[in-house]
């Protein structure tokens, strides 16, 4: 508890920015947290596109629908500063509403479009894996926001393709949830030896963390793995999934969803009188603003959140940290008026994929030339491809076997309070709102295991 | 209602007539003419043989899609529209003929040929056991009882089954072959169009059989046709038995032009839209498929995304509650709901029907029909 306060005090003042949104932003230097590579080629005229689809306003759409605020600001941004080389950046997107018809119709219609997409990025990791075989064929790389090892290396799990992640694989997210829980778990002040209950949606994600090899690998670590529960995510409650799961031994419990899970999750604890026994944790997405809004819909019988101190993995810059491209895009943040509501996660992700697609096309006309500049191109630029978006707010590290990042932190949801304790309660558009955080409780960096199927870190099973 | 309506006083005068199908010159140009459009329109991308840009490049997923969409829709015809049975669970019967052509292939090494006709038989076999409370009950209550292989199928698939079905992660597919070569996409076009036109041919000539003729009258009136000697249950079994193959045999396709499968493909609401299609297209017509699943899927897929960049400019700023990203997906389900609406109050008999009275008016200008 003594570091979680350390870190909210660290934190605190820096969070005042969400309070006060209006306020001046912290000035950060223009264009000095990006460090780019420098262009042998004038492309002054030139229009570069950036295509991206996804589920906008389906059961993403808790965390998506920033996404398309940040790519919209972001490239106003970059633009601004000279675009690419001086060639202007043009954002092409669409809402598949969750629909892998829809998916599958848009990428038919973007992959025949002339010219072709140099790049497609995506953030759900069923659209990744209905396309994979699809983008090889077409020479089309996809960046995607998502941990999908089916995605990413194919059903063998050993055949890196064109899709490329921006976090950490979701069971490499596990594992290393798994290592800072053997880790911890003597400081925590829980009852028993820590065991895990997967509870997360039906679905190519919620199902990616439950493996025989992660399973092993938490194993061998000293935390056992009692199983796992599926719900769709417009399940309303989950509260016999938990017992179920409590029955067999779970005193935490693991999620693999967004938005409304976590949210879902967390209240049916509160409701069902186990918040003290139980922890709850997820991969990356858990840690999000949307989470922290849509758990004060059910409170604790402390007054605070049923969402306040969910733990999960923090395999980026938040915004809270003081960190030089985080004010950046604060600063476009408040420029643009955003509401508060969209500080999430997807927000700052549509910064650091322009960022990302700028840096990667640079490398690949100052290889090729810009008349060259094609997909195919691009992938061989992302097959050893070293970046640190925003100045290191993501870190972009590929090589022609690794698809995805492999560095993360642990990091804790929690709400900002007074020095009694009591949570802040700020007016947002007529409604009281409890400030979210998201703090890192790992000062370092962990690398996370490799748990692919006869990945590097898998035990003998 | 007629699956073909005639003017008056228009008759066959020789049995060669009756079993034709394209009854007059008008309908044997117009059927040629679109065959020979369908079958061409790949060499008129600018990726086929002539370099032109005449049909767009994303028009041909489109249309493979439409002809997949409109065996399974052909099935639901033959049950619903024919039979005057429901049926809530299409989707689920098209991800085991999917899954059973995948894993016939890969587990067993079959060859396509022979894995989706076998996926397609024991697809209709799972229909015939969701038929079965057919015998029992009728509409509302036979709706929820089929609604259940919506629920069953998938959990299956998911569960149970997960080692032949990767369970909710994708399933790859194997490529397709022929005498050791490897299908590309255009043999891929033909052959899902080839098989389309078969299916529909198979239907339009089943309707014509004793069976067909059962089915139209146990829907016209079951208690009469068990009268007349029609074992009602024994054609209620076929109509569910054939309604699951044609959707076997679409999921089988399906899964090879997609490549890989995973069950949220096959959803209850792709079930309601596939009804929906049926409605839209004419229940109870054999063109119902091809007007209900062209209407929706050109609408989805060439007609919205045409309107939309307009609708992003315009919409949010008459309407400043409206986000402009999410104007096409927000689109498809209110247009198609508003379709559905308008064709049940307007043209319940949907739009093979308006077909159908466009040619008598036709032939019988200058008076009406």
């Amino acid at each position: 508890m003594g570091k979680r306060h350390l870190n909210l005090l660290l934190v605190g003042s820096l969070i005042l920015a969400l309070v006060a949104f209006a306020l001046p932003a912290v000035n950060a230097q223009e264009g000095g947290a990006i460090q780019h590579t420098e262009c042998e080629e004038d492309l002054t005229g030139e229009t570069i596109l950036f295509h991206t689809f996804g589920d906008l306003s389906g059961p993403y759409a808790a965390i998506t629908q920033p996404l398309a605020a940040g790519f919209t600001d972001a490239i106003a941004y970059f633009n601004e500063q000279g675009g690419i080389c001086g060639a202007q950046i043009e954002m092409v997107s669409d809402d598949t509403g969750g629909d892998q018809e829809v998916t599958q119709s848009l990428y038919d219609r973007y992959s025949t479009s002339d010219p072709k997409p140099l790049m497609l990025l995506l953030y759900s990791s069923a659209d990744a894996e209905l396309l994979r075989e699809q983008a090889a064929e077409d020479e089309i790389p996809i960046m995607l926001f998502a941990g999908s090892t089916t995605g990413l290396y194919g059903e063998s799990a050993d055949e890196p393709g064109w899709v490329f992640a921006a976090i950490p694989l979701y069971t490499d997210q596990f594992g290393a949830f798994c290592d800072w829980v053997a880790a911890s778990w003597a400081d925590m002040g829980m009852e028993g030896d820590p065991a895990i209950g997967h509870l997360s949606w039906e679905g190519s994600f919620g199902r990616s963390t439950e493996t025989p090899e992660t399973t092993a690998y938490c194993e061998s670590v000293g935390v056992s793995v009692v199983g796992g529960e599926y719900f769709l995510p417009t399940a309303t409650d989950v509260t016999a999934q938990i017992q179920g799961l409590v029955d067999a031994g779970a005193n935490i419990l693991f999620t693999t969803s967004l938005g409304t899970g976590p949210a879902l999750i967390a209240a049916d604890l509160v409701n069902l009188g186990l918040e003290d026994q139980v922890m709850l944790a997820g991969v990356n997405w858990v840690l999000d603003t949307s989470v922290g809004l849509l758990g004060q819909r059910t409170l604790r019988p402390d007054g605070m959140p049923s969402t306040d101190g969910v733990y999960g993995l923090l395999p980026y810059v938040w915004w809270d940290e003081e960190h030089p491209g985080t004010q950046l895009v604060q600063e476009q943040f408040d420029a643009n008026e955003r509401s508060p509501l969209s500080r999430n996660v997807a927000y700052l992700a549509g910064f650091g994929a322009i960022d990302q697609y700028i840096e990667a096309v640079i490398q690949t006309v100052n290889r090729v030339g810009y008349e060259n500049l094609s997909g195919a191109a691009l992938y061989e630029t992302l097959n050893d491809f070293e970046y640190d978006a925003l100045g290191g707010v993501f870190h972009y590290s590929f090589t022609p076997e690794r698809r995805a990042q492999n560095l993360t932190r642990i990091g804790i949801l929690t709400y900002l309070t007074d020095d009694s304790g009591a949570p802040v309660i700020v007016e947002v558009g007529g409604n009281p709102m409890m400030i979210p955080l998201i703090a890192p409780v790992t000062d370092e960096v962990m690398t996370t295991p490799d748990l692919r199927p006869g990945g590097a870190d898998v035990p003998d099973m | 209602m007629s699956a073909n309506i005639r003017p008056s006083g228009v008759f066959d005068t020789r049995y060669e007539q009756d079993l034709i199908i394209n009854r007059t010159r008008f309908d044997q140009v117009l059927s040629a003419l679109f065959t020979l459009a369908i079958f061409a329109a790949p060499l008129l991308t600018r990726e086929g043989i002539f370099g032109v840009d005449i049909v767009p490049l994303g028009a041909i997923g489109t249309i493979q899609r439409i002809g997949i969409f409109m065996i399974a829709v052909q099935g639901l015809n033959l049950l619903v529209g024919y039979t005057g049975q429901i049926s809530l669970g299409q989707a689920a019967f098209m991800a085991v003929g999917a899954y059973t052509t995948a894993a016939l292939m890969r587990e067993l090494g079959m060859t396509f040929w022979v894995a989706l006709p076998l996926g397609a038989l024991f697809t209709g076999a799972v229909g015939l056991f969701f038929g079965l409370p057919s015998l029992r009950v009728k509409g509302f209550y036979l709706a929820m009882a089929t609604l259940a292989a919506q629920f069953i199928i998938p959990w299956l698939l998911r569960n149970p089954l997960a080692p032949l079905t990767n369970g909710s992660r994708p399933l790859e597919v194997p490529n397709v072959t022929l005498g050791g070569w490897q299908l590309n996409d255009l043999a891929i076009y033909y052959l899902i169009i080839t098989i389309t036109f078969l299916a529909m041919i198979a239907a339009r000539n089943i309707i014509r059989t004793r069976t067909g003729r059962a089915f139209v009258s146990i829907r016209d009136n079951d208690l009469a046709a068990e009268l007349l000697g029609i074992n009602v249950f024994a054609y209620k079994l076929r109509a569910f038995f054939l309604c699951a193959l044609y959707a076997g045999l679409a999921g089988g396709l399906l899964a090879i032009e997609s490549g890989s499968i995973t069950p949220t493909r096959f959803e209850l609401g792709n079930s309601i839209e596939y009804l929906a299609m049926l409605i839209i297209g004419g229940a109870g017509f054999p063109q119902a498929a091809f007007f209900g699943v062209g209407f929706v899927m050109i609408l989805k897929e060439a007609v919205i995304p045409g309107i939309t960049p307009f609708l992003r400019d315009f919409l949010p700023q008459a309407l400043p509650f409206i986000d402009a990203i999410s104007i096409s997906a927000s689109l498809t389900p209110t247009l198609f709901g508003l379709t559905l609406i308008l064709f049940l109050i307007f043209e319940p008999h949907g739009l093979a029907h308006r077909w159908e009275i466009l040619k008598i008016q036709w032939k019988l200008r200058p008076f009406s029909h």
